[in-house]
Protein backbone atom coordinates (compact mmCIF):
# COMPACT_ATOMS: atom_id res chain seq x y z
CA UNK A 1 0.00 0.00 0.00
CA UNK A 2 1.17 3.53 -0.76
CA UNK A 3 2.07 6.20 1.63
CA UNK A 4 -0.43 8.54 -0.52
CA UNK A 5 -3.29 6.07 0.09
CA UNK A 6 -2.24 5.97 3.95
CA UNK A 7 -2.12 10.16 3.93
CA UNK A 8 -5.81 10.18 2.17
CA UNK A 9 -7.03 7.86 4.49
CA UNK A 10 -5.87 9.26 7.79
CA UNK A 11 -7.26 12.94 6.13
CA UNK A 12 -10.55 10.96 6.06
CA UNK A 13 -10.39 9.70 9.20
CA UNK A 14 -9.80 12.70 10.75
CA UNK A 15 -11.81 14.72 8.86
CA UNK A 16 -14.71 12.29 10.05
CA UNK A 17 -13.65 12.63 13.32
CA UNK A 18 -13.76 16.45 13.44
CA UNK A 19 -16.95 16.58 11.82
CA UNK A 20 -18.43 13.77 14.44
CA UNK A 21 -16.82 16.55 17.26
CA UNK A 22 -18.38 19.47 15.67
CA UNK A 23 -21.49 17.22 15.78
CA UNK A 24 -21.73 16.70 19.59
CA UNK A 25 -21.16 19.86 20.26
CA UNK A 26 -24.66 21.03 17.89
CA UNK A 27 -26.57 18.94 19.92
CA UNK A 28 -25.16 20.69 22.92
CA UNK A 29 -25.64 23.71 21.55
CA UNK A 30 -29.59 22.46 21.16
CA UNK A 31 -30.03 20.99 24.63
CA UNK A 32 -28.70 24.81 25.99
CA UNK A 33 -31.88 25.68 23.52
CA UNK A 34 -33.72 23.62 25.08
CA UNK A 35 -33.33 24.28 28.38
CA UNK A 36 -33.35 27.67 28.00
CA UNK A 37 -36.67 27.64 26.86
CA UNK A 38 -37.70 25.08 29.67
CA UNK A 39 -35.87 27.52 32.27
CA UNK A 40 -37.88 30.49 31.11
CA UNK A 41 -41.32 28.81 31.09
CA UNK A 42 -40.41 28.14 34.70
CA UNK A 43 -39.07 31.77 35.34
CA UNK A 44 -40.35 34.53 33.13
CA UNK A 45 -38.33 37.76 33.42
CA UNK A 46 -38.18 40.89 31.46
CA UNK A 47 -34.72 39.88 29.89
CA UNK A 48 -35.89 36.22 28.23
CA UNK A 49 -35.63 37.23 24.97
CA UNK A 50 -32.20 38.38 25.05
CA UNK A 51 -31.01 35.08 26.51
CA UNK A 52 -33.14 32.84 23.58
CA UNK A 53 -31.23 35.28 20.88
CA UNK A 54 -28.18 34.12 22.54
CA UNK A 55 -28.88 30.46 22.51
CA UNK A 56 -30.12 30.68 19.51
CA UNK A 57 -27.20 32.36 17.71
CA UNK A 58 -24.86 30.08 19.73
CA UNK A 59 -26.97 26.77 17.78
CA UNK A 60 -26.82 28.35 14.36
CA UNK A 61 -22.77 29.23 14.63
CA UNK A 62 -22.47 25.73 15.74
CA UNK A 63 -24.25 24.66 12.38
CA UNK A 64 -22.84 26.80 10.31
CA UNK A 65 -18.92 25.97 11.36
CA UNK A 66 -20.32 22.07 10.81
CA UNK A 67 -20.64 22.95 6.71
CA UNK A 68 -17.95 25.00 6.74
CA UNK A 69 -16.04 21.78 8.10
CA UNK A 70 -17.41 19.69 5.41
CA UNK A 71 -16.05 22.68 2.67
CA UNK A 72 -12.94 23.41 3.94
CA UNK A 73 -11.72 20.14 5.53
CA UNK B 1 -61.42 85.16 66.84
CA UNK B 2 -57.80 85.13 66.76
CA UNK B 3 -56.10 82.09 63.67
CA UNK B 4 -55.20 79.30 66.25
CA UNK B 5 -54.61 77.12 63.01
CA UNK B 6 -53.65 77.53 59.97
CA UNK B 7 -52.93 75.23 56.92
CA UNK B 8 -49.74 75.38 54.71
CA UNK B 9 -49.55 75.72 51.51
CA UNK B 10 -47.84 72.84 49.55
CA UNK B 11 -44.38 73.18 49.82
CA UNK B 12 -43.88 71.16 46.28
CA UNK B 13 -42.39 68.26 47.52
CA UNK B 14 -43.78 64.84 46.50
CA UNK B 15 -46.00 63.05 48.70
CA UNK B 16 -44.11 59.49 50.57
CA UNK B 17 -45.79 57.36 49.10
CA UNK B 18 -47.42 55.12 51.58
CA UNK B 19 -45.62 51.62 53.23
CA UNK B 20 -49.12 49.50 51.99
CA UNK B 21 -48.68 50.08 48.09
CA UNK B 22 -44.81 49.05 47.54
CA UNK B 23 -43.07 50.48 45.10
CA UNK B 24 -42.14 47.94 42.07
CA UNK B 25 -38.92 47.37 40.18
CA UNK B 26 -37.86 46.41 37.17
CA UNK B 27 -34.94 43.69 37.18
CA UNK B 28 -32.34 43.59 34.15
CA UNK B 29 -30.57 40.71 33.43
CA UNK B 30 -28.26 41.04 35.87
CA UNK B 31 -30.29 41.93 38.93
CA UNK B 32 -29.25 39.98 41.82
CA UNK B 33 -31.54 41.64 43.93
CA UNK B 34 -34.94 43.17 43.41
CA UNK B 35 -37.49 43.80 46.07
CA UNK B 36 -41.50 43.61 44.58
CA UNK B 37 -40.23 43.14 41.17
CA UNK B 38 -42.72 44.14 38.63
CA UNK B 39 -41.80 42.16 35.32
CA UNK B 40 -40.99 38.74 37.48
CA UNK B 41 -43.49 35.59 36.95
CA UNK B 42 -42.89 31.95 38.10
CA UNK B 43 -44.68 28.98 36.69
CA UNK B 44 -46.71 27.65 39.83
CA UNK B 45 -47.23 31.58 40.82
CA UNK B 46 -51.16 31.89 42.11
CA UNK B 47 -53.07 34.38 40.85
CA UNK B 48 -53.26 36.71 45.08
CA UNK B 49 -49.59 35.80 45.23
CA UNK B 50 -47.09 38.49 45.15
CA UNK B 51 -43.44 37.78 44.74
CA UNK B 52 -41.91 40.12 47.22
CA UNK B 53 -38.59 39.50 47.06
CA UNK B 54 -36.50 38.49 43.98
CA UNK B 55 -32.53 37.21 44.06
CA UNK B 56 -29.89 35.58 42.78
CA UNK B 57 -26.27 35.32 43.42
CA UNK B 58 -24.00 38.37 43.71
CA UNK B 59 -22.77 38.96 40.59
CA UNK B 60 -19.12 38.72 41.49
CA UNK B 61 -19.67 34.93 41.85
CA UNK B 62 -19.62 35.31 37.94
CA UNK B 63 -16.09 36.71 37.53
CA UNK B 64 -14.00 33.78 38.39
CA UNK B 65 -15.78 32.23 35.10
CA UNK B 66 -15.27 35.96 33.39
CA UNK B 67 -11.52 35.33 34.10
CA UNK B 68 -11.15 31.77 32.98
CA UNK B 69 -13.59 33.26 29.84
CA UNK B 70 -10.71 35.91 29.26
CA UNK B 71 -8.13 33.82 29.68
CA UNK B 72 -9.27 31.35 27.12
CA UNK B 73 -10.21 33.94 24.64
CA UNK B 74 -6.33 35.39 24.34
CA UNK B 75 -4.83 32.00 24.59
CA UNK B 76 -5.37 31.37 20.86
CA UNK B 77 -3.94 34.49 20.11
CA UNK B 78 -0.90 35.06 22.65
CA UNK B 79 -0.21 31.27 24.29
CA UNK B 80 -0.66 29.10 21.26
CA UNK B 81 1.76 30.70 18.99
CA UNK B 82 3.93 30.96 22.13
CA UNK B 83 3.73 27.12 22.89
CA UNK B 84 3.81 26.02 18.90
CA UNK B 85 7.46 28.11 19.08
CA UNK B 86 8.76 25.75 21.39
CA UNK B 87 7.25 22.40 20.48
CA UNK B 88 8.91 23.30 16.23
CA UNK B 89 6.90 20.28 14.99
CA UNK B 90 7.57 19.01 12.00
CA UNK B 91 3.70 18.63 10.55
CA UNK B 92 2.14 21.46 8.83
CA UNK B 93 -1.38 21.91 10.29
CA UNK B 94 -3.46 22.32 6.99
CA UNK B 95 -4.80 26.58 6.47
CA UNK B 96 -8.65 24.86 6.43
CA UNK B 97 -7.80 23.27 9.99
CA UNK B 98 -7.03 26.47 11.12
CA UNK B 99 -9.63 28.08 10.86
CA UNK B 100 -12.58 25.92 11.38
CA UNK B 101 -10.40 24.71 14.70
CA UNK B 102 -10.14 28.82 15.82
CA UNK B 103 -13.82 29.27 14.75
CA UNK B 104 -14.91 26.16 16.89
CA UNK B 105 -12.16 27.48 19.68
CA UNK B 106 -14.39 30.51 19.97
CA UNK B 107 -17.87 29.12 19.64
CA UNK B 108 -16.91 26.14 22.25
CA UNK B 109 -16.07 29.36 24.20
CA UNK B 110 -18.91 31.42 23.81
CA UNK B 111 -20.90 28.06 25.01
CA UNK B 112 -19.13 27.84 28.12
CA UNK B 113 -19.53 31.09 28.99
CA UNK B 114 -22.89 31.74 27.53
CA UNK B 115 -23.82 28.34 29.88
CA UNK B 116 -22.37 29.69 33.06
CA UNK B 117 -24.55 32.32 32.54
CA UNK B 118 -27.15 30.86 32.14
CA UNK B 119 -26.60 28.39 35.88
CA UNK B 120 -25.89 31.92 37.15
CA UNK B 121 -29.18 33.49 35.94
CA UNK B 122 -31.49 30.46 36.87
CA UNK B 123 -30.34 30.00 39.95
CA UNK B 124 -33.10 31.96 41.88
CA UNK B 125 -34.44 32.86 45.02
CA UNK B 126 -37.74 33.68 45.58
CA UNK B 127 -40.05 35.07 48.52
CA UNK B 128 -43.99 35.48 47.69
CA UNK B 129 -46.16 37.26 50.23
CA UNK B 130 -46.99 32.95 50.68
CA UNK B 131 -43.76 31.16 50.58
CA UNK B 132 -40.47 30.99 50.13
CA UNK B 133 -38.67 29.37 46.80
CA UNK B 134 -35.37 28.22 45.81
CA UNK B 135 -35.25 26.95 42.10
CA UNK B 136 -31.52 25.47 41.51
CA UNK B 137 -30.33 25.22 37.34
CA UNK B 138 -26.92 23.57 38.79
CA UNK B 139 -25.78 21.50 35.33
CA UNK B 140 -27.84 21.62 32.33
CA UNK B 141 -29.49 18.83 32.75
CA UNK B 142 -30.43 19.27 36.73
CA UNK B 143 -32.83 21.51 37.75
CA UNK B 144 -34.24 21.49 41.49
CA UNK B 145 -37.42 23.22 42.57
CA UNK B 146 -37.85 23.32 46.65
CA UNK B 147 -40.06 25.74 48.30
CA UNK B 148 -41.91 26.40 51.98
CA UNK B 149 -43.98 28.07 52.91
CA UNK B 150 -43.97 31.16 55.40
CA UNK B 151 -45.83 29.47 57.79
CA UNK B 152 -43.74 26.48 58.11
CA UNK B 153 -40.27 28.65 58.76
CA UNK B 154 -39.12 28.09 61.96
CA UNK B 155 -35.52 29.84 61.94
CA UNK B 156 -33.79 32.06 59.59
CA UNK B 157 -30.44 33.10 59.91
CA UNK B 158 -27.39 34.26 57.86
CA UNK B 159 -23.61 34.00 57.27
CA UNK B 160 -21.24 36.01 55.56
CA UNK B 161 -17.52 35.38 55.60
CA UNK B 162 -14.22 36.13 53.53
CA UNK B 163 -12.60 39.38 52.13
CA UNK B 164 -15.07 39.69 48.65
CA UNK B 165 -18.47 38.86 50.97
CA UNK B 166 -17.56 41.58 53.48
CA UNK B 167 -16.48 44.19 50.75
CA UNK B 168 -19.50 43.29 48.65
CA UNK B 169 -21.71 42.88 51.33
CA UNK B 170 -23.07 39.03 50.23
CA UNK B 171 -23.69 35.83 52.05
CA UNK B 172 -25.36 32.47 52.65
CA UNK B 173 -29.27 32.79 54.70
CA UNK B 174 -30.30 29.80 56.37
CA UNK B 175 -33.55 28.87 56.72
CA UNK B 176 -34.81 25.99 58.75
CA UNK B 177 -38.36 25.05 57.94
CA UNK B 178 -40.92 22.47 59.00
CA UNK B 179 -41.62 21.36 55.78
CA UNK B 180 -40.51 18.65 53.66
CA UNK B 181 -37.43 20.96 52.50
CA UNK B 182 -35.62 21.17 56.27
CA UNK B 183 -33.12 23.39 54.88
CA UNK B 184 -32.91 26.35 52.58
CA UNK B 185 -29.91 27.81 51.51
CA UNK B 186 -29.79 31.01 49.61
CA UNK B 187 -26.28 31.03 48.77
CA UNK B 188 -24.43 34.24 48.13
CA UNK B 189 -27.33 36.47 48.51
CA UNK B 190 -26.48 39.98 47.84
CA UNK B 191 -27.96 41.72 51.54
CA UNK B 192 -28.25 39.42 53.22
CA UNK B 193 -29.62 41.03 56.51
CA UNK B 194 -32.35 42.49 54.51
CA UNK B 195 -33.19 39.45 53.41
CA UNK B 196 -33.51 38.32 56.89
CA UNK B 197 -35.37 41.23 57.68
CA UNK B 198 -37.85 40.75 55.21
CA UNK B 199 -38.46 36.87 55.89
CA UNK B 200 -38.62 37.83 59.40
CA UNK B 201 -41.34 40.13 59.08
CA UNK B 202 -43.34 38.28 56.47
CA UNK B 203 -43.58 35.59 59.04
CA UNK B 204 -44.60 37.41 61.50
CA UNK B 205 -47.34 39.01 59.70
CA UNK B 206 -48.51 35.28 58.70
CA UNK B 207 -48.10 34.04 62.21
CA UNK B 208 -50.52 37.03 63.59
CA UNK B 209 -52.83 36.45 60.55
CA UNK B 210 -52.74 32.67 61.34
CA UNK B 211 -51.00 31.40 58.15
CA UNK B 212 -53.34 29.99 55.59
CA UNK B 213 -52.03 27.25 53.82
CA UNK B 214 -51.69 28.21 49.75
Amino acid sequence: MSTDVINSAVAVLVKLLVLLGIGIYIVYAAVIVRQEQLMTKTVKAASYKLLRIFALLHLAAALLIFVLAIILL
Amino acid sequence: MPVLFESQPPSGKKTPIPKKIPVRYNSTPLTAFVIHPKDIRFETQGLDEEVILFLRQHVIVLLPKLAIGIFFFIAPLIVFPFVLQFLSTPIEIPPGYVIVGTMFWYIALFGFVFTQFLQWYFNIFIVTNWRIIDIDFLYLLYKKFGEAKLTRVQDISYRSSGIMATMFNYGDVLIQTAAEVPNLIFESVPRPNEVVDVISDLTKMKGRRGGREY
